[in-house]
């Protein structure tokens, strides 16, 4: 699949914002993300009396000729963070239609552009049914970012993904040491709950990018249909469906789209993760500097 | 009982059929690719919490559609409640024809007499075998003489028999109408549809309806030699007579006579002398021939004969023509033949005027010929500088002038009058000129007989009189508020009064000059009749020049007019017509009423008898029920128009 929006006009737009993650994350030394631990930057965090062993340089001597006490005066610590994203390949999200392959692509790499310029440490993880393949290693700095890119471009979409068992599965998910963004459409049958809760646990930060098309959205045929899923084997597979699309019908399809997206609201909600959904025929921009600066993930 | 008139309109049934086909094989379903089928498998589910009323609504709208194809195939199979309406009585209707030709017969036995001891015998037949009897007699207004009588009420049947032999009940001497009483004999078959109908008649037909008879109560031998037509015509000053005669049933030559009284009279108070001749005419064929009695004669071909009446008999003026054929033939109503208007009564016209001007004088000699059919009009001009009369005339005319007092005994014409006399509800205002004399046209016409065919934007004038008048006036023409022509006509009161000159105005060059005064002298001095032949029925209309006319068979006279008088016996009449002006005597009209020429014809062949209407379908009656059938199909349509735009919600 041709991804047509990633280019450098696209990347140098991206250049004037930054992930903003959790400060309790523990990460790596080297970053640029400010964390709660006392580190050596200049950037004044708190007052500790003077303890046994402790540097004496640090020791707060102002202090000291009020209190007659020995204060030593902290500092906040950078840390470099981990993002991870999930891209879920299946022919659900790009098969049948380019479009939403290509914005589900395009939102990753925007994403993944945001992590390297923080001198983050980046990973893509390619879901393809069970597993989730990381085939461009860990990206840091933008050499190793636009080269991946090249690569990134010529995807496929086909078969199905599990979700939670591509992020169970995978041997690197870290642990408290960044953001782990999956990008899918999240209409599938798989429990992506558990791969949530599992990230969690990991006390990574989540971000779930649901990406429909606008005919997911707003399905502009009625009558007599069949219904043939991009996921299906053929045309006696389950996952195709017979249906007479009436208004009625119409509508209960919006109500149970409404019922998914709040349901993964609320659910990514209660676990301190971030849920955004979007449609493929609004601009990456305006996701980025709309959705993701309200959600707090961006700055 | 509810029967289907047409029991294949059920193979729309077959529809149901196709229904229940379609329902089960469905259609095609069009082919979708979508990214996934998740959210509409969710959808499902939200569905089924709604799926009892769906499906109770889908059970309604396929039952709906099922009774909707059920009452299509129920339509065309036309069902009916049906009654059997074949009571099993014997009903004969006897339709006794009435017209004049059944007055033919032989031996003093008429073919009325035959058709009615038919009838008679028949319903005795159906008396005595337990069934009803109707009679019918066909005149011009066919009426029941007796309708569904039984044994039991025979007596109104004998009395309606007895009536016609008593003379109370007499065949008519006009034409008849049959299918009238045919028609009148649907009242029988609406009760019993197996009711035979029985027609005594002379009139041979070439079509008769499958369930009438018709009897014919001629006989051989019969035949009528008839006077058919009698017409009279001025030629060079002499009369010539016209006769049509003809005779049906055989050949033979006929002897026909023609005698003038009165004839070279001067006026009605004169005897004249008579005049009596007679001419052979062979007829055969039953062919009409015509014998024309003139002065001179001419060249007979096979149709005419002429006669000539030469210098002795040759007459210009009668009082009446007879002509006869003497023959004893089987019907003699149609033997003689009168003719009375020979003597024109005489209407005198005074023309008084102070200027004499050829516009009058024209017109007036042009109305003389357009009135020569019912008048003798006598114009009197009053010579210039002498005193016009007073009286002695039933029409005045007055021009540039008016007498102090109107005639009392004739209608009056003022024309351009310079004063208004005396008692006429008139009064003289002043006089109106156009500047530079330009013609200005009448804007105002009221609908009237006198106005009739009149274009008023075509009377135009220059200069007029104008007169303040009486509510007793009409204004007929006006200019602006101005009246140009004023009417009254008050019983012994008539006058039209034109205030303006001829001289001023372009009426005498237009034709509604000649119309205008055509209208005046036609609504003063209307005709009694028109004509002075009739047929036995036919309408006559009277008009009025006085308060009454009374006629011969009748004490009883007619005051309303226009009045319609019809007479049932052949003959001559009188009508006796009173004026409205006191001094004047009353005007006599003599008038032949006969019976219908065609009734001459005693072997008349028509063409078809009408089909009296009865309930068919095996003597039985049905009542529609596509009525209530089709207002379920409308409710049903309706219903499953309904549930179909309530399926999607």
């Amino acid at each position: 699949m041709k991804v047509t929006q990633l280019d450098d006009a696209f990347f140098s737009r991206l250049e004037t914002l930054s992930l903003n993650l959790k400060s309790n994350l523990a990460g790596y030394f080297g970053g640029k993300h400010l964390v709660k631990t006392y580190g050596q930057t200049v950037e004044f965090a708190d007052f500790r009396e003077y303890q046994l062993g402790d540097d004496i340089r640090r020791i707060d001597w102002n202090l000291f000729s009020r209190f007659e006490k020995y204060f030593l005066r902290l500092f906040t610590d950078e840390r470099q963070m981990q993002v991870q994203v999930f891209l879920d390949l299946s022919a659900s999200v790009g098969k049948n239609d380019e479009q939403k392959g290509a914005y589900a692509i395009g939102a990753a790499a925007a994403l993944g552009f945001l992590a390297v310029q923080n001198m983050d440490k980046l990973t893509f993880h390619l879901m393809r049914g069970n597993v989730a393949d990381n085939p461009f290693g860990t990206l840091v700095g933008k050499n190793a970012f636009f080269r991946a890119m090249s690569s990134i471009r010529e995807l496929e979409f086909d078969g199905d993904v599990d979700i939670s068992a591509c992020v169970a599965g995978c041997r690197d998910t870290g642990n408290n040491n960044g953001l782990t963004v999956i990008v899918s459409d999240f209409l599938t049958e798989s429990d992506w709950k558990k791969a949530v809760d599992y990230l969690c646990y990991k006390k990574r930060q989540v971000l779930l990018l649901q990406v429909l098309s606008p005919e997911e959205l707003e399905p502009s045929y009625d009558g007599r249909v069949l219904l043939v899923d991009a996921e299906a084997e053929d045309l006696e597979d389950p996952r195709n469906m017979r249906l007479r699309i009436n208004p009625a019908m119409q509508q209960a399809y919006q109500e149970a789209l409404r019922d998914l997206r709040e349901g993964m609201r609320s659910y990514t909600a209660k676990r301190g993760a971030g849920y955004i959904s979007v449609s493929s025929d609004t601009p990456i921009e305006r996701v980025l500097f709309g959705e993701l600066l309200k959600s707090g993930i961006m700055s | 009982m509810m029967q289907l008139l047409l029991p294949l309109g059920l193979l729309g049934l077959l529809g149901v059929l196709a229904l229940i086909i379609i329902y089960v094989i469905k259609p095609n379903y069009q082919t979708k690719h979508v990214s996934t089928t998740y959210v509409w498998k969710l959808s499902l589910k939200y569905r089924r919490k709604r799926l009892p009323t769906s499906r109770v609504r889908n059970i309604i709208l396929f039952i709906c559609q099922l009774l909707i194809l059920i009452a299509m195939a129920l339509i065309l199979a036309q069902p009916a409640i049906v009654y059997n309406n074949d009571t099993g009585e014997l009903d004969t209707v006897a339709i006794i024809d009435s017209s004049a030709s059944m007055y033919a017969g032989t031996d003093g036995e008429t073919r009325f007499d035959r058709a009615v001891a038919e009838a008679r015998t028949l319903s005795e037949e159906t008396l005595q075998k337990g069934g009803n009897a109707s009679v019918i007699l066909a005149d011009a207004s066919p009426t029941f003489l007796a309708q569904r009588v039984t044994q039991k009420n025979s007596r109104l049947l004998y009395d309606g028999f007895d009536a016609i032999e008593n003379g109370d009940v007499k065949c008519s001497y006009g034409s008849s109408d049959v299918n009238a009483a045919l028609a009148l004999s649907e009242d029988v078959l609406a009760v019993n549809p197996s009711a035979k109908i029985y027609l005594y008649t002379d009139v041979q037909y070439n079509y008769i309806p499958e369930n009438v008879t018709v009897v014919s109560v001629a006989e051989t031998g019969e035949w009528n030699a008839a006077i058919l037509s009698v017409t009279s015509e001025l030629v060079d000053g002499f009369y010539a007579v016209t006769v049509e005669v003809a005779n049906y049933g055989n050949n033979r030559e006929l002897n026909v006579e023609l005698t003038v009284t009165g004839a070279d009279a001067q006026d009605a108070a004169m005897s004249g002398r008579s005049v009596s001749v007679s001419q052979s005419v062979y007829c055969d064929g039953d062919t009409v021939k015509t014998v024309i009695f003139c002065d001179g004669g001419g060249a007979d071909s096979e149709d005419v004969i002429y006669c000539d009446l030469g210098p002795s008999d040759r007459f210009y003026s009668y009082r009446s023509i007879h002509v006869a054929v003497d023959e004893d033939d089987s019907y003699r109503t149609d033997n003689n033949f009168y003719l009375y208007d020979g003597q024109k009564e005489l209407v005198k016209v005074l023309y008084a005027s102070t200027d004499p001007n050829p516009f009058f004088t024209s017109a007036l000699d042009s109305l003389k010929e357009l009135f020569a059919g019912r008048w003798q009009l006598q114009v009197d001009e009053v010579p210039k500088g002498q005193e016009f009369p007073q009286s002695g005339y039933d029409f005045y005319v007055y021009e540039h002038t008016a007498p102090d007092v109107l005639p009392v005994d004739g209608a009056v014409l003022l024309a351009d009058p310079d004063r208004a006399p005396a008692g006429t509800g008139l009064r003289l205002r002043n006089i109106k000129a156009t500047a530079n004399g330009s013609l200005i046209p009448c804007d105002g016409l009221t609908a009237h007989p006198v106005t009739q065919y009149l274009v008023p934007e075509y009377i135009q004038v220059s200069r007029y009189t104008v007169f303040d008048f009486d509510a007793d006036y009409e204004a007929l023409l006006t200019v602006g508020s101005d009246p140009l022509l004023l009417v009254e006509n008050h019983e012994n009161i008539k006058i039209a009064v034109l205030p303006f000159s001829v001289h001023y105005s372009n009426i005498a060059l237009q034709p509604e000059w000649l119309i205008l005064l055509y209208n005046i002298f036609n609504y003063f001095l209307p005709t009694t009749v028109n004509g002075t032949a009739f047929e036995v029925n036919e309408d006559i209309v009277l008009s009025a020049r006085g308060p009454r006319v009374t006629y011969s068979d009748t004490e009883d006279p007619v005051e309303e007019f226009p009045a319609t008088l019809r007479f049932s016996t052949p003959g001559t009449y009188i009508l006796r017509q009173e004026l409205y002006f006191t001094d004047k005597e009353p005007v006599n009209v003599s008038i032949f009423v006969r019976a219908p020429r065609a009734e001459s014809n005693l072997w008349a062949v028509e063409d078809t008898l009408e089909d009296p209407y009865k309930e068919d379908y095996g003597g039985s009656s049905y009542d529609d029920l596509l009525v209530y059938l089709a207002a379920a199909l409308v409710a049903l349509l309706v219903l499953e128009w309904i549930l179909h735009s309530r399926e999607g919600r």
